[in-house]
């Protein structure tokens, strides 16, 4: 079908306000009486706080307020999937991890504010911290909250432990998983301030404006009415900024001071006290036939969740349903689980518990394929999934082709002929992961993330304002969804203004999460046009005496069909409209109709050379085919797979957020590298499937997560590969490398069995 | 206080400083240009790259003295407020801008390789734009970007 917009490349015209400069992030916006905020935070990592003494700070010239627990009108909690997290850690409480806040300071200027900072004495009573997960469940162990597992999964099916007895070989492994940072550019910023209608409004991270506005309204005790959050462009989120930072804190400080206020986070607070990505073990038992054929897969889990729950319930769940990979397995037993620790705290991480389960299982099926004396690319085409296939858990289906085999052959065909080493000492190595990726559709009752709500209006003069609640974090959504409404109204892109992401002007959508604002709001903003230009044709067949069905939209010209001669403007039959009480705007709650997750196929190929005396690792290639159902915005969606496959990588290769005893060991961007242009792969190719979703806007399927899962088992089976090593923790940093290389022979073996015997689930709850 | 004098983006300028001043906050809070960013204030991230007589500086680590008597551009000096600057329209064309938090110090980058070096390698163009950190794009379109503006 010919179109318009959709599936041609188009600029975003936000991206013409970053080249410029113009583009407006949290800490842009500056008042003349405003504020400055900063957070008293905890260097103890678990310890009952015994006193709190800010009056030396509130004496100090400058200091207009200084807020503790006690300030704070509400409840002093939040949290995103459960209410553990305290607002400002009060006495007689305890921090469970450094950098808690315990008091935040507003003053004339950051350096009184940090003066102030100080002047504030808290005394604690140290308690023993709990920093292994492996020990989390122990009786004698450390207690961080009264229940120490914040969720369980599992999911059963056939009987595994007869299909291992039947198994012609079976295969042990663990994979243990380094904790990521998400090193957004942007560190977390907002202000917070009362408009002229008394309300306080927030322009501050998050991923979804109205769980700041219900968070803020709860610790204030002040209704949800009298909050507005709006979420201006970030820079950068992958999942971190969903969660409470800077909002309740600035927004109780303007409460008391009825000013202005601005809190930026530094570099170091922002690694300190943001989310990571979960760090933990998956435990692999996989039995097979000796042509290959895989009868049975064994999966305990464990996920360490840090101090506080925050997104591990949704995150245990998305990467036990990851555990099994794009695999048909007829017996399975899944088992996992998050646990409590006094570690930073673990979040949402592009992926969501599914790339940690990706690499996992894709090291897994390596190995097996070297136990049996399988190829490794045979071994994923005989096993993955067919059309029609039941996956390996209780949360997709698959109702439409099955399109791995698509994409393997077409990182295949990228990748070419395997390259020849440039020198002496170095080895080439080649890799290959596949996965099944989720993406929400807005559908019960596996998310919760209910439906997205759009409006789209026809203004008078003949432009189009669309009205959603989800976020621009840079993936592209605003101009495909202004792409979306250009297209149904047939008219030109700059006729088009998409206002996301405020609490006070656009319709609930659900979160920016789970690769699902290009599926949930693109049909809402499909059908809320397609609604609007039919209420506008009732008007439009009255003044041309014609049945509405031949009416003709026309970049802004309306007409008769066969008659453009007597096109009348768009602005016009707007005005006309309005006048006779059309109403123009048009307003859709879009809830998918699926009583599952989407899903999505991809592949990566990597190949690396090792540099046998450093254990220097060079990506020579990396090619990655993604089946994105539709393209809306092609160089969008391009620019999201380079992203989310360099992001990969740099796990893979460099990144690590150390924690010891509780205390994180990077605290800026120089101890914690992430891939700057020079250690991108030499050679990139991007491959595109485009197998329609029935369901999706124009048969389009999400894509933002689906980048992040598979380039990091690639590149790591690809070291394997080229030295024989066996990468059981990562990343594969030169010094990595190069010890296991040098304990390759007392190395061999690889498998690990369970670390501690956790197979038998006390509660689940899936 | 201090005055400091400079030529910034084609203009001159005064400005009351404290000699302890950085050039990033001089720009941002007041000069009001906000197009110059902070990642991290240790110079890791160079997102608060500026050019300082034809060099690149990590503007949160330099003082603002530094500048004294010389000319400096930033993201708001490059287009006429008509037309974007030619690396400019290349980086929105060529999908090289993701969150867009990194772009104005990336697009400065460019511009002082390309002031310099017309013809920039590949391997040139990478190390001229490797103190700037994108989390966002994997630099593989911003690269391309860049290597579309060199004339044959």
């Amino acid at each position: 079908m010919e179109t318009r917009y959709i599936g041609k490349n188009v600029d975003r015209p936000d991206a013409i306000d970053s080249a410029t400069g113009k583009l407006m992030f949290c800490a842009e916006k500056r008042f003349p009486d405003m504020l400055y905020a900063k957070t008293f935070r905890s260097t103890q990592t678990h310890a009952e706080v015994l006193e709190i003494d800010v009056s030396k700070a509130a004496q100090l010239e400058g200091v207009v307020a200084v807020a503790t627990a006690e300030d704070l009108p509400g409840v002093n909690i939040h949290g995103i999937h459960a209410l553990d997290q305290p607002v400002l850690v009060p006495v007689g409480g305890k921090v469970r991890l450094p950098g808690e806040p315990i008091a935040v300071v507003a003053a004339e200027s950051i350096e009184i504010a940090e003066k102030a900072l100080e002047l504030i004495e808290v005394k604690y009573k140290p308690l023993e911290v709990l920093s292994d997960p492996e020990l989390a469940c122990l009786e004698s162990s450390p207690q961080v909250h009264d229940k120490r597992i914040v969720r369980e999964y599992e999911y059963s099916i056939g009987d595994v432990e007869r299909a291992f007895s039947e198994a012609d070989v079976v295969l042990e492994y663990t994979q243990h998983l380094s904790r990521q940072e998400h090193a957004y550019i942007e560190t977390e910023a907002g202000i917070s301030f009362y408009d002229s209608d008394g309300i306080l409004t927030l322009f501050a991270p998050a991923q979804e404006p109205f769980n700041t506005r219900q968070q803020v309204a709860r610790a204030l005790a002040i209704p949800e009415s009298k909050v507005r959050a709006k979420v201006p462009n970030l820079g950068g989120s992958f999942g971190g900024k969903q969660s409470m930072t800077v909002q309740i804190h600035t927004a109780l400080l303007t409460y008391m001071t009825k000013r202005p206020v601005q809190m930026i986070w530094t570099r170091e607070e922002s690694m300190l006290f943001s989310t990571k990505r979960h760090p933990g073990r998956f435990y692999y038992k996989i039995g097979a036939t000796k042509e290959g054929m895989i009868t049975s897969m064994l999966v305990d889990f464990l996920l360490d969740a840090g101090a506080y729950a925050d997104q591990t319930p949704g995150v245990v769940v998305s990467a036990g349903a990851t555990a099994i990979g794009p695999y048909f397995v007829p017996n399975i037993k899944v088992y996992g689980k998050g646990v409590y620790t006094n570690n930073p705290i673990s979040g949402a991480f592009r992926g969501y518990g599914g790339p940690q389960a990706t690499i996992s299982v894709e090291r897994a099926i390596d190995l097996l394929a070297d136990k049996l004396g399988i190829d490794r690319v045979e071994i994923r085409r005989k096993n993955g999934l067919k059309t029609g296939d039941k996956p390996g858990n209780a949360v997709m289906v698959l109702d439409s082709r099955v399109t791995l085999n698509d994409t393997i052959e077409q990182a295949l065909a990228m990748a070419g002929p395997k390259p020849m080493p440039s020198g002496k000492n170095k080895k080439v190595g080649r890799g290959i992961a596949c996965c099944m990726p989720q993406f929400d559709v807005s559908a019960k009752p596996y998310n919760g993330l209910t439906g997205a709500g759009a409006e789209v209006e026809l203004l008078v003069d003949g432009s189009v304002q669309v009205r959603t609640g989800v976020v621009e974090m840079g993936s592209g959504i605003k101009v495909a969804l202004a792409m979306i409404a250009a297209e149904e109204l047939v008219l030109d892109m700059n006729k088009v203004d998409v206002v996301l992401s405020d609490s006070m002007l656009t319709p609930k959508a659900g979160p920016t999460v789970a690769s699902r604002a290009m599926y949930c709001c693109g049909n809402a903003v499909k059908a809320a046009a397609i609604q609007l230009k039919d209420r506008v044709n009732i008007k439009a067949a009255e003044i041309f005496q014609v049945p509405k069905d031949l009416i003709i939209w026309d970049n802004g010209k309306v007409y008769a069909q066969g008659k453009e001669d007597q096109a009348m403007k768009l602005s016009e039959l707007a005005r006309l409209c309005y006048v006779s009480g059309t109403n123009l705007v048009s307003s859709i709650f879009f809830v998918g109709t699926h009583a599952h997750l989407g899903h999505s196929f991809c592949t990566a190929v990597a190949d690396v050379e090792v540099d046998e005396e450093t254990g220097e690792v060079e990506v020579l290639f990396l090619g990655t085919s993604h089946d994105v159902g539709k393209m809306i915005n092609p160089i969008g969606v391009k620019s999201q797979i380079l992203g989310g496959g360099v992001q990969g990588m740099g796990w893979a290769l460099m990144e690590d957020m150390k924690s010891e005893n509780g205390q994180i060991i990077p605290k800026n961007l120089h101890e914690y590298p992430i891939p700057t242009a020079n250690d991108i792969p030499k050679r990139t190719e991007i491959g595109i499937i485009e197998d329609p979703y029935p369901t999706g806007p124009y048969g389009a399927k999400g894509i933002g997560e689906h980048t992040n899962y598979t380039s990091t088992p690639a590149i790591l089976n690809a070291i394997a590969d080229a030295v024989q090593i066996s990468l059981d923790k990562f990343p594969a940093t030169p010094e990595t490398v190069w010890r296991a290389m040098k304990n390759r022979q007392s190395d061999a073996k690889p498998l690990a069995t369970c670390p501690s015997s956790v197979l038998e689930p006390s509660t689940v709850t899936v | 206080m201090t005055v400091l004098k400079m030529k910034l983006n084609g203009k001159q300028v005064e400005v009351e400083i404290k000699p302890s001043d950085l050039l990033l906050n001089v720009l941002r809070d007041k000069l009001g240009l906000m197009g110059t960013k902070e990642g991290c204030g240790e110079g890791d991230c160079g997102a608060c790259t500026v050019i300082l007589d034809g060099e690149t500086v990590t503007s949160c680590i330099t003082p603002a003295l530094k500048a004294m008597g010389k000319e400096v551009i930033t993201i708001e000096g490059l287009s006429d407020g008509k037309e974007l600057h030619p690396i400019q329209k290349a980086f929105v064309e060529y999908g090289a801008i993701q969150c867009g938090y990194c772009t104005p110090a990336m697009i400065l980058s460019a511009k002082a390789l390309l002031d310099k070096n017309p013809t920039p390698t590949r391997e040139e163009i990478k190390t001229a734009i490797s103190g700037n950190l994108c989390r966002c794009g994997g630099y593989e379109y911003i690269i391309a970007a860049i290597q579309s503006l060199i004339k044959p």
